[in-house]
């Protein structure tokens, strides 16, 4: 075992040169301890954090909806008809979190294959995902909704290629009675980026939030989607979902309880089918609004996914505005059912008394150039109750040109024109009252008498909504006190039915109308429907009701067809008030009547609405045609003056 | 008659390292237990521990000189054996490097370390002192480089790289000219850190208008430095001829040297793919590579950090149970520990591996001859080095290299070798005393 063998030499250098390899080694350790120490020390919480963010995703458990009812809910009851509620459908979703775009696209190919749906409309859905850089959310994307049991089944069994593919129950908003109340209720659809930016900060809500658009489920949006919970998932690295831990319980939104009455709203409906307008019914005592319908209207139901670019263009192109709440959000010009506010500006201001009388031969002179403003009728002396009850209008133009455009206009402010009543709905719209300043500026004019005269006759420059007309009528039914008119009634909590709030009748307008003046005013209203321009229904009609008509003419087409009444105190089980609009329905007397008085008379005695409708149609049809042939009769006959062969009212 | 105790006298077996690094191949075998559902890794490394054992005991009492008798021909077979590897080997992960032997996988690279510190400590030796020659510097560059190249064409990196240190140490403690050594580290660290530098360029900025970036980037200029390498020697012979002067002979060397430096680092940058470039550079910057090499670091971090003090408990590392930590029975088997058992877990493996280390070094010191000395010298680096990177790289200290944690990593060849290493340590301590 001998080996030559140099003698191994430990010389100094090479003991020197073992320590410093030694010390180099040494060193080293001790930077990758201190290294440790910084991980597992220093900077624990850092990473626990994002260990944490690795295993768990925070997925939104959405809040569900509440439900909106009409003023017969009863908590009661266990079969309340809800009027916007909530279904449960399964629905795909996918949550992107640490999936490159790569494995997005194939997941939702192979989603498409597997339920044979289109890929292209799975795709689209996430389409702002693909486009962005890096996508880590943990926010679940929906892809399909309401899959059947076989197809969850085959993505169940084939969850491993599908990796961020997750299946929930999700609720979706209904409106199981279509058309009825849309515009009162409105619709729900996706957060618009829009929307978001206002809303970014709130707490409530996150970029996938349902919202309302419209009508109630926008008004009080924040009332109805309650607060969303959340869970938390513990997924691998697969995200395969290893367990789920409820972290915040959602908490649900509440009830709201309208004051609108199902029943009535049907009956508002379905007697303004087939016309375009609108129907508000009240109560003056409170200022409740129990039905109000305006037509044309929409499928909300139609909205909530999204609706089709066809479905859309259809309802567009019409021209009618579906979308629009006639009841609030028109305007229109109030023609003779402004003259309860003229009257009332001219007795209180002591322009006129009530017995002062005014001779109408059909026409009035007015200005230097003798411009001629003409009545629709001749009535000859006409006094206050007269002149409510025929809607003369030489009356009132001799009584508005003495009042003068600025007294109209104030108590025209009175009333609430020219201001929104503040009823609980988006969008409502505040009229128009004309000035004089208003009018130079926009034509360049001077005002004229003219335009005073026209505007004490409803017509010119003048625009008003149907609600706004509704708290005219309510001031008269209500001794000059007008509630303000509300359409929400109570919020409720979803779990205990508690009252969260309830909203009372609030006085928000007072007439300074003495009792003597009110009295000469409802005089004229009920004269009006006996002898007047309302009274031809009144023959066959089984109620009682006093209002005024209005007829707005325009520059072409039929006029448009105004009526706002009320049914007397204590006459019935309930007072009503109703404002009833049709857009070219003709004459105050010919469409609006009839259809206000068919709608009455259907909720008071319980009838068949559209047989009424079709019955006081009718009679109107035929009654004017009677009246067209005697007219005919006597102008064979007598070669003299005839009456005025008008045939509007 | 020799009792038991007496045996063990007599034999070589230092219990403390015995106990060290059965303690930290326990330390794997819970690893591995615990981030392997199916349990076939633990069972696999608790079968190669046996096995390991039994050949530390075969190994134990095998007098060292052997070593030095037959370097050439353990040299030679393990690079038969890795260009074997190399024609009929199995490929795992990319990496053509294992041998099958009736249903078991072997990595002759593992032993090729081993069989190089046989035979770079025998050549260098019987040379010291007198290693001044160009010739004999080139040999022993050989005798590195085949084993390197056979072990980088698999291609396992990381396995051919740890060559490197220890031929360095080999060589430094050898007693060769220490100019050497200086210049040849100096040069290899221009050329890798240079070409590294202009990687991270490319990868993160390809437009820059970095001068030497630019300049860098020009393959013109790579050819312009071949040439003047060429034009260089050229006139570096021809003052030899005629001079026979020396003096200019150091200028000149380290001129050519420098100039290597450079043409190997633009080789380089322009040879290694950006996936290499990228492995490289992703402990700089995890978010070079977030989803590939980056998102490992960062995910081994995580679960180190995550760890904390004591750890988050056996069987509740979430980072290794939930699929997080990527090669968690290899690369990372010291994340997924540390996750489970903390900064004491960390502050245990490296008491232990410092233990390994200080003895392993003193037999550099005390070893009876210089065989037994370099040998020491280089199994003691080889472990240094394997510690230092892989838990480097699980720290985000280092690039990726894909180095086993000795004991602890998954993986028969690793883990035997690592055996019969201390095996021969304790044997070239034991001898220290023993006179021939």
């Amino acid at each position: 075992m001998a080996f030559a063998r140099i003698v191994f030499d430990k010389g100094t250098i090479f003991l020197k040169k073992i320590q410093i390899i030694l010390v180099i080694f040494l060193a080293c350790f001790g930077v990758i301890i201190l290294r440790l120490f910084e991980l597992q020390i220093i900077k624990k919480n850092i990473y626990e954090q994002k260990a944490r963010e690795n295993q768990e995703q925070k997925i939104i458990v959405p809040a569900e909806r509440g439900e909106i009812f009409d003023c017969t809910y009863n908590p009661q009851n266990q079969t309340n008809a809800g009027l916007a509620v909530n279904e449960y459908s399964m629905d795909i979703y996918l949550i992107p979190g640490t999936l490159t775009k790569k494995e997005i696209v194939k997941t939702v190919s192979n989603l498409s294959y597997i339920t044979t749906l289109p890929y292209e409309n799975l795709i689209s859905k996430i389409s702002n995902i693909l486009s962005d850089k890096i996508y880590l959310k943990y926010t679940p994307v929906k892809l399909i909704r309401g899959i059947n049991k076989k197809d969850l089944q085959k993505i169940a069994e084939n969850s491993f290629i599908l990796p961020g593919i997750i299946w929930q129950n999700t609720p979706k908003r209904v409106y199981p009675y279509k058309n009825l109340a849309c515009h009162i209720l409105g619709y729900v659809g996706k957060i618009s980026p829009d929307e978001w930016n206002v809303l970014k900060n709130d707490a409530l809500y996150n970029k996938e939030s349902i919202v309302g658009k419209m009508g109630i489920e926008h008004q009080y949006d924040r009332e109805l989607r309650g607060i969303d919970g959340e869970i938390i998932r513990i997924v691998d690295a697969q995200n395969q979902i290893k367990d789920t831990i409820p972290a915040k319980e959602p908490v649900p939104g509440h009830k709201i309880i309208l004051t609108i009455n199902k029943k009535f709203q049907e009956i508002a409906e379905t007697v303004l089918k087939g016309e375009t307008g609108t129907i508000i019914i009240s109560k003056p005592k409170t200022g409740e609004i129990l039905a109000m319908a305006s037509s044309p209207g929409f499928d909300p139901n139609e909205f909530i996914e999204g609706i089709t670019e066809d479905k859309y263009k259809n309802l567009i192109e019409k021209n009618s505005f579906p979308f629009l709440n006639r009841a609030i959000s028109a305007k229109y010009p109030p023609s003779s059912t402004f003259k309860i506010i003229v009257q009332t500006a001219a007795l209180e201001e002591e322009v006129v008394s009530p017995s002062d009388r005014y001779l109408c031969e059909g026409h009035f002179e007015l200005g230097e150039d003798a411009h001629i403003y003409r009545c629709w009728g001749i009535h000859g002396w006409v006094d206050a109750v007269k002149a409510l009850a025929v809607s003369c209008d030489i009356y009132y133009y001799n009584v508005g040109y003495m009042l003068g455009s600025e007294k109209i206009s104030h108590y025209s402010r009175l009333f609430g024109l020219g201001e929104k009543t503040g009823i609980d709905l988006p969008s409502e719209s505040a009229g128009f009252i004309p000035s004089h300043s208003w009018k130079r500026r926009t034509f360049r004019e001077a005002w004229y008498d003219g335009d005073t005269v026209n505007m004490a006759i409803g017509q010119g420059f003048l625009l008003v909504t149907p609600i706004q007309m509704l708290d005219v009528i309510n001031a008269v039914a209500n001794n000059g006190v007008i509630y303000k008119p509300f359409i929400v009634k109570y919020i409720l909590n979803s779990l205990n039915n508690r009252v969260e709030r309830v909203f009372n009748p609030q006085i928000h307008r007072n007439i300074p109308l003495s009792s003597k003046n009110l009295s000469i005013i409802r005089e004229g209203l009920t004269k009006a429907m006996t002898y007047g321009t309302g009274a031809k229904i009144s023959r066959i009609s089984r109620i009682k009701v006093i209002g005024k008509t209005g007829t707005a003419q325009l520059h072409k087409g039929d006029p448009h067809s105004w009526f706002i009444g009320y049914t007397p105190e204590n006459l019935y089980d309930e007072q009503y008030s109703i404002v009833t609009f049709i857009e070219h329905g003709g004459g105050g007397g010919e469409k609006a009547v009839p259809i206000a008085i068919a709608a009455l008379q259907s909720i008071i005695r319980n009838e068949n609405p559209a047989e009424l409708k079709r019955y006081f149609l009718h009679f109107i049809e035929e009654s004017r045609f009677e009246r067209l042939k005697k007219i005919q009769q006597e102008k064979q006959d007598d070669d003299q003056k005839s009456n005025f062969p008008d045939v509007s009212f | 008659m020799t009792t038991k105790s007496q045996i063990f006298r007599m034999s070589a077996f230092d219990p403390g390292l015995f106990i060290a690094f059965i303690i930290l191949t326990i330390l794997g075998l819970i690893g591995l237990y615990t981030s392997d559902a199916t349990g076939s890794f633990f069972f696999k490394q608790f079968l190669w521990t046996i096995i390991g054992i039994i050949l530390f005991f075969i190994f134990l009492n095998i007098n060292y000189s052997y070593y030095e008798k037959f370097a050439e021909y353990i040299y030679g077979v393990n690079m038969f054996l890795l260009i074997v590897t190399l024609l009929l080997g199995i490929t795992m992960r990319n990496t053509r490097g294992w041998i099958n032997f009736f249903g078991i996988n072997f990595q002759f690279s593992e032993t090729a370390k081993i069989s190089l510190i046989f035979l770079l400590s025998k050549y260098l030796c019987n040379y010291s002192g007198k290693m001044n020659r160009f010739w004999d510097l080139l040999l022993s560059i050989l005798l590195l480089l085949l084993p390197f190249t056979l072990i980088m064409i698999q291609p396992d990196m990381g396995t051919a790289l740890v060559l490197l240190p220890i031929f360095f140490i080999i060589f430094y403690l050898s007693g060769v000219n220490d100019i050497f050594i200086i210049v040849i580290s100096m040069a290899s660290l221009l050329a890798v850190g240079l070409s590294l530098w202009m990687s991270y360029y490319q990868i993160t900025d390809p437009e820059s208008s970095f001068w030497l970036y630019r300049f860098f980037t020009n393959k013109i200029l790579f050819a312009f430095l071949l040439l003047s390498i060429l034009l260089i020697m050229i006139i570096f012979i021809i003052i030899q001829i005629f001079t026979g002067k020396r003096s200019f002979q150091k200028i000149i060397i380290s001129l050519i040297v420098f100039i290597l430096s450079l043409s190997f680092s633009t080789g380089l940058f322009h040879i290694l793919k950006t996936y290499h470039k990228k492995r490289f550079l992703v402990f700089i910057n995890p978010e070079i590579d977030r989803f590939g090499a980056g998102y490992n670091i960062i995910q081994s971090m995580i679960s180190i950090g995550s760890g904390g003090m004591i750890g988050k408990g056996f069987m509740k590392g979430k980072q290794s149970l939930l699929g997080f930590l990527p090669a968690q029975n290899t690369d990372f088997i010291f994340s997924v520990l540390a996750e489970q058992f903390g900064f004491i877990f960390s502050l245990t493996v490296f008491a232990f591996f410092s233990f390994i280390i200080l003895k392993g070094w003193n037999n550099v010191k005390y070893a009876k001859d210089k065989f037994g000395s370099l040998v020491s010298a280089g199994i003691t680096t080889y472990i240094f080095i394997h510690v230092i990177i892989n838990i480097g790289m699980a720290t985000g200290l280092m690039p990726i290299i894909g180095l086993p944690l000795p004991f602890l990593s998954y993986g028969g060849s690793s883990l035997v070798t690592s055996m019969i290493s201390i095996a021969i340590l304790m044997n070239i301590q034991y001898n220290r005393f023993v006179n021939v």
